[in-house]
């Protein structure tokens, strides 16, 4: 009885060890991940018993993995934001315009030959590129294009986007007009959103004729055609050889997706896919150190922050000393420290760095606990409060959230964090149901007008979108949005928008915490891969590095 | 016989209203909007009413249910929220990986199971069973996802042996089936070893000794029959616990099976996709568990002759 | 089980204690026997004293939740022995503390289970007959739905946090405490002093709690021990995919889900949280099995 026992143990103990020994080996897989990308191809292929028999050499597929599924490949069925659809729609369908190679700011035309603005600003006349064939071998028309753009703008996904955008209209056999509501010098970022992909109108009719899913079926013009798309795990496409371009370097390419980050990490590492976007920024040094992976990282287009509902339940947060309590509780380095692992860039300004608008000079009241102590007991808080605080459940917006809930804490302020499902949450953002939310924004094109018309005009704080998150109705901060929106001259708006910032940080309606990072993983065989702050990865302009 | 098999199909039916039932109420009374979450942040109500109207969810809690049912009755089992496919498209599109998957599983338990049970039982009390007895107690008490990870990095990083991914060659479903047959293996080496002990000690094999029979055939042709017996159920009730049960393991390899599906559904609140999803596994592992019992009484005579009473 | 019935026929009143006792007694002697359940209960004994008293040495908001960004994914050292973590909280005060959710959520999901499925099950199969169909067909249905995927479709509706865990996974455990206690109550309803209390005019509540429920203890605690063990690693599977224990609370499962990104670079996240999973969870399983084999001695020779 005492041996078995003592074997019990014994197993207990080497099971341990066992997992020591892995864990120990894992640290240092970078050395392991170095070893040249044909012998892990080769390893790979022999214990699959030669399924996949193609070196580096003949390589024509490119695996680009992906951590979430798109819904529907239709145009506008997704939400205009969604970074998933577009990156796999870009490759079929094309729009009038794209961003030029490298160039986020600067759009060239794709469907189009040339376009021209009216003198008032209200129409945009489009020259449309002749020759061009759909996948199907039709050609693309002027019918077409206007059908697209119609189509689109029915609906539900993109009204919140381009509710400027009037209608698109035939003008001759080479022209389509699109007409605007009010003059909107944007407009043309608008118009490279997938959202507005020009498909064919006799496919598209034909598909809702006999009951197809177009948005399975997808077919543009693009320099890729869709091939086929297995629920879950992968959509396949293959190069257009008619693409009104020319030829594409890369043959085939395979979306495939994979939920968790670490596995699909892991995934590029051992080579088994070539491209990964979702990567989390636990394994982003790992991967920096990796002589065979590009880390191709850029700000992304939005960033986060603290909402104070100052129109919600809680009515301390209707006192601006509370509410500047807290932003001057939250040092914001710990939390991307902390909750990002120091991946991402320190926002003060309530505007994405990058963009137009963005006040680089510009500084929040700075991080001072024994202050915002002082502001809370001042407010009629000396033994501080309960905030309840809501988040979506992924990791970029909980654990950041984790660190402010520890922050506040230190000032006497208990935040009851809830972590909820983003359908949840998003309702219970549209019906105003929260005392704070920790959330992000995005702009869909460089533009601050994009983002703070959203967050600070008060017709968004009670009705409609739900943009205006700390549901603000302020006067002052009505004018100088709708100022910004009109002013052309690019200095004049620029002090708009440090107006703008100083009116957020003397409220704090909005505390801006942090913008984070949108990072593209490549294997540094392909070439011409780019990083793109809304993930607009043209594949067409890449190509496979051959030896 | 039959009788007693027609009876429990027909019971089927109450069961599939049951957990439609449930699940719907547990979707529709609960927090959250499936529109808002297609829509994404910053839609306007109008775009959300649109849709909202759409998918037909303006209906009442029970009518919207009873509308469900008709539809149902009529083999329309409605289309998913989120990519607007019939739902069964979608099952039946992940229902072979789960399946790959879980028989694989179930192939690993069995033949390890049965095989190591078999020598745990012949060498009752020795070295050789305790340390089995051990590794079998801490197999079931490691957390699948832990052990998955585990396997990951020794197997797919370090050894690079295995692809940590995918779902298209059969060594894809390597790491991903020993995991999923990890507690598995552990129950049924623990119920080979405990009913093979059993057996030994009837009175038939006690003859078999006392005529001199060789332990080997007294083992392997006497004992191991009639053993296998209990565990014959097993297998079935784990094979009917898998199909629905795989769901960590999924998320860990990137498997696009049914347990992937369903969490998807759950989270997007997609209620045809999840109702239609649990229905089709607690249906198919009732069956599963039908034909257990019809081949258990196929094996066990006495069985067969409890149920013709 | 046929053994400690015959003693209940004699269930006289004055010698009423003393019996019960030696039930018990016999039941613990041969439990005592049994050294890998010994192991067990000495295991899982230690682990208990641990969560009780883990506020007379680890200050929780201090301790365990106090973040120091500057210490972040410190190895093991004398000052930390587990390290620390991704927001440099000492890792061994966490699992200490964590000890103490892992345990009540294990223990109420089986109080909830257990009181809902002994109302049910005793009812249904002490009255039997119509009311035991309708009771046992919908424990039917609740049965045929996937465990884990119930217990997911009813947190990710409700939210997290321990009191929508222990509804989500009470609800998952009660068709299985339900069938247990019925059976139970079905072999001992036949007996003849059930026969004789009926005789004398007990109410039938009064039976069912008073003479049948205590007799059925045996097979319930098995149960019960088991599914304490099996409940600690569904909350763990359920916080790995993010449906578990609100933070900043130090649930195990909760804290390998959170080291689960950090595997690569920081292994050492992991140990101490699977480790303790899986200590409790065997020395449970333990105890458990040797219940077992102490109540039904035909099984053991």
């Amino acid at each position: 009885m005492k041996k078995r026992f003592l074997s019990v143990l014994g197993m207990a103990m080497s099971a341990v060890m066992l997992f020591s020994a892995c864990g120990g080996s894992g640290t240092s897989s970078n050395t392991g991940g170095s070893t040249s990308e044909p012998t892990n191809k080769a390893v790979v292929t022999t214990s699959g018993g030669g399924a996949e028999a193609t070196g580096t050499t003949d390589k024509d597929t490119l695996v680009f993995v992906m951590n979430a599924e798109p819904t529907s490949m239709e145009p506008g069925a997704t939400s205009t934001g969604d970074s998933y659809p577009r990156m796999t729609n870009i490759q079929i369908y094309e729009t009038l315009l794209r961003q030029k190679m490298g160039d986020k700011t600067t759009l060239e035309p794709l469907l189009c030959d040339s376009y021209e603005f009216s003198e008032d600003g209200l129409h945009i006349n489009f020259a449309i590129k002749q020759g061009v064939k759909f996948h199907n071998g039709d050609e693309m028309t002027v019918d077409d294009v206007a059908y697209s753009i119609n189509k689109a703008l029915a609906m539900p996904n993109v009204q919140e986007l381009a509710d400027m955008i009037e209608d698109a209209e035939v003008i001759d056999d080479t022209h389509v007009q699109v007409n605007l509501k009010y003059a909107y010098s944007p407009v043309l970022n608008i118009l490279v959103n997938p959202a507005f992909s020009i498909i064919s109108q006799k496919y598209y009719e034909q598909c809702q004729a006999d009951g197809t899913n177009f948005g399975r079926n997808p077919m543009g013009t693009g320099a890729y055609k869709f091939v086929s798309w297995q629920n879950g795990a992968n959509i396949k496409l293959a190069a257009n050889e008619n693409w009104h371009k020319g030829d594409v370097a890369i043959k085939n390419v395979e979306f495939r997706f994979m939920a968790d980050a670490t596995t699909a990490a892991i995934a590029l590492e051992s080579g088994d896919s070539d491209i990964f976007y979702g990567v989390d920024s636990a394994d982003l040094p790992r991967l920096r150190e990796n002589p065979d992976i590009n880390v191709l990282s850029v700000q992304s287009a939005g960033f986060y922050f603290i909402a104070l509902n100052t129109d919600g339940p809680n009515e301390a947060l209707k006192n601006d000393k509370v509410r500047k309590a807290i932003n001057m509780a939250v040092n914001r380095q710990e939390i991307i420290d902390g909750g990002q692992d120091g991946v991402g860039w320190v926002t003060e300004c309530p505007i994405t760095p990058g963009i137009f608008g963005y006040q680089e000079d510009f500084h929040a009241d700075p991080y001072d606990v024994e202050a915002a102590k002082a502001l809370l007991a001042e407010a009629g808080y000396p033994d501080g409060l309960t905030i309840q605080m809501k988040t979506p459940e992924s990791s970029y917006y909980s654990r950041p959230a984790q660190v402010i809930q520890e922050e506040l804490r230190q000032i006497g302020i208990t935040v009851d964090l809830q972590v909820m499902e983003r359908g949840a949450f998003n309702t219970d953002v549209g019906n105003r149901d929260y005392e704070s939310i920790y959330f992000w924004i995005g702009s869909s094109f460089p533009d601050a007008d994009n983002i703070v018309y959203k967050l600070f005009h008060s017709q968004f704080a009670h009705s409609g979108l739900a943009t205006n998150m700390a549901c603000i109705n302020s006067p002052e901060a009505d004018e100088l949005v709708e100022k910004g929106r009109q002013e052309l001259d690019p200095d004049a708006r620029m002090e708009i928008y440090k107006q703008l910032s100083e009116l957020n940080n003397e409220n704090a309606w909005y505390i801006p915490i942090l913008t984070s990072t949108n990072t593209l993983c490549a294997r540094n065989y392909v070439n011409n891969a780019y990083g793109d702050s809304a993930a607009y990865y043209y594949i067409a302009d890449w190509s496979f590095n051959r030896e | 016989m039959h009788k007693y098999v027609i009876k429990r199909l027909l019971m089927l039916i109450p069961v599939i209203l049951g957990i439609t039932f449930i699940l719907y109420s547990i979707m529709t009374l609960t927090p959250g909007d499936p529109v808002r979450m297609i829509l994404g942040d910053g839609a306007t109500d109008e775009a959300v009413e649109q849709m909202r109207e759409e998918l037909g969810l303006n209906k009442g809690f029970f009518e919207g249910y009873v509308d469900y049912l008709k539809d149902a009755a009529h083999g329309d089992f409605g289309k998913s929220y989120r990519t607007r496919e019939p739902v069964f498209n979608e099952v039946f599109a992940r229902f072979p990986n789960t399946l790959k998957l879980a028989s694989s599983a179930i192939a690993i338990s069995i033949i390890l199971g049965v095989l190591v049970g078999i020598i745990q039982a012949v060498h009752q009390y020795s070295i050789l069973d305790n340390i089995i007895s051990g590794i079998t107690l801490i197999c079931t008490s490691i957390p699948d996802f832990w052990f998955g990870l585990i396997l990951i990095i020794i197997f797919c990083v370090n050894l690079k042996l295995l692809p940590a991914s995918g779902s298209d060659h059969w060594y894809n479903y390597v790491l991903p089936a020993i995991t999923a047959s990890m507690g598995y293996t552990a129950g049924t080496i623990r119920l080979t070893r405990s009913s093979m002990l059993e057996v030994i000690r009837s009175d038939y094999i006690r003859t078999a000794r006392a005529k001199g029979t060789d332990e080997r055939t007294i083992t392997y042709r006497h004992a191991l029959k009639n053993a296998l017996l209990p565990v014959v159920t097993l297998i079935g009730i784990n094979l009917g616990w898998q199909l629905g049960g795989t769901i960590i393991v999924e998320q860990i390899f990137a498997i696009p099976g049914i347990g992937t599906l369903m969490i998807g559904a759950v989270r997007s609140k997609d209620i045809p996709l999840l109702m239609a999803s649990v229905t089709f596994v607690a249906v198919l592992s009732s069956l599963i568990n039908l034909g257990t019992d019809i081949l258990y009484a196929y094996i066990d005579p006495r069985i067969k002759a409890e149920y013709s009473k | 089980m046929s053994d400690f019935n015959t003693t209940a026929v004699v269930d006289a009143i004055p010698v009423h204690k003393y019996k019960k006792k030696s039930q018990a007694y016999v039941i613990w002697r041969r439990f005592k026997r049994n050294r890998m359940a010994m192991i067990g209960l000495v295991l899982f004994t230690i682990m208990l004293i641990v969560a009780i008293t883990a506020p007379l040495y680890i200050d929780y908001d201090k301790d365990v939740i106090t973040q120091t960004i500057s210490m972040r994914y410190q190895g093991p050292s004398l000052a930390h022995p587990f390290g620390t973590d991704h927001f440099g909280r000492d890792i061994m005060s966490r699992v200490l503390w964590g000890a103490r959710i892992s345990m009540f959520v294990g223990v109420g999901v089986v109080a909830i289970s257990l009181f809902i499925g002994s109302i049910l099950g005793a009812s249904a199969g002490y009255f039997g007959g119509v009311y035991d169909n309708v009771i046992m067909r919908i424990m039917d249905i609740v049965l045929a739905i996937p465990g884990t995927m119930l217990a997911i479709t009813i947190v990710a509706a409700l939210g997290g946090g321990i009191a929508n865990l222990l509804l989500a996974l009470g609800i998952e455990q009660v068709p299985k405490m339900t069938r247990i206690v019925r059976s139970s109550v079905l072999t001992l309803k036949r007996q003849d002093y059930i026969e004789a209390a009926k005789a004398c005019g007990t109410g039938n509540v009064r039976i069912i709690f008073k003479h049948i429920l205590p007799n059925a203890i045996g097979p319930i605690l098995v149960q019960a021990t088991l599914t304490v063990a099996r409940t600690i690693i569904s909350i763990a599977g359920l916080s790995f995919i993010g449906l578990g224990v609100l933070p900043p609370a130090p649930e195990w499962g909760a804290m390998i889900s959170e080291a689960k990104t950090q595997l690569m670079n920081y292994p050492y996240l992991v140990y101490a949280p699977g480790i303790a999973i899986v200590l409790t969870v065997t020395s449970l399983t333990l105890i458990g099995d040797g219940l077992r084999d102490a109540l039904d001695p035909k099984l053991k020779n």
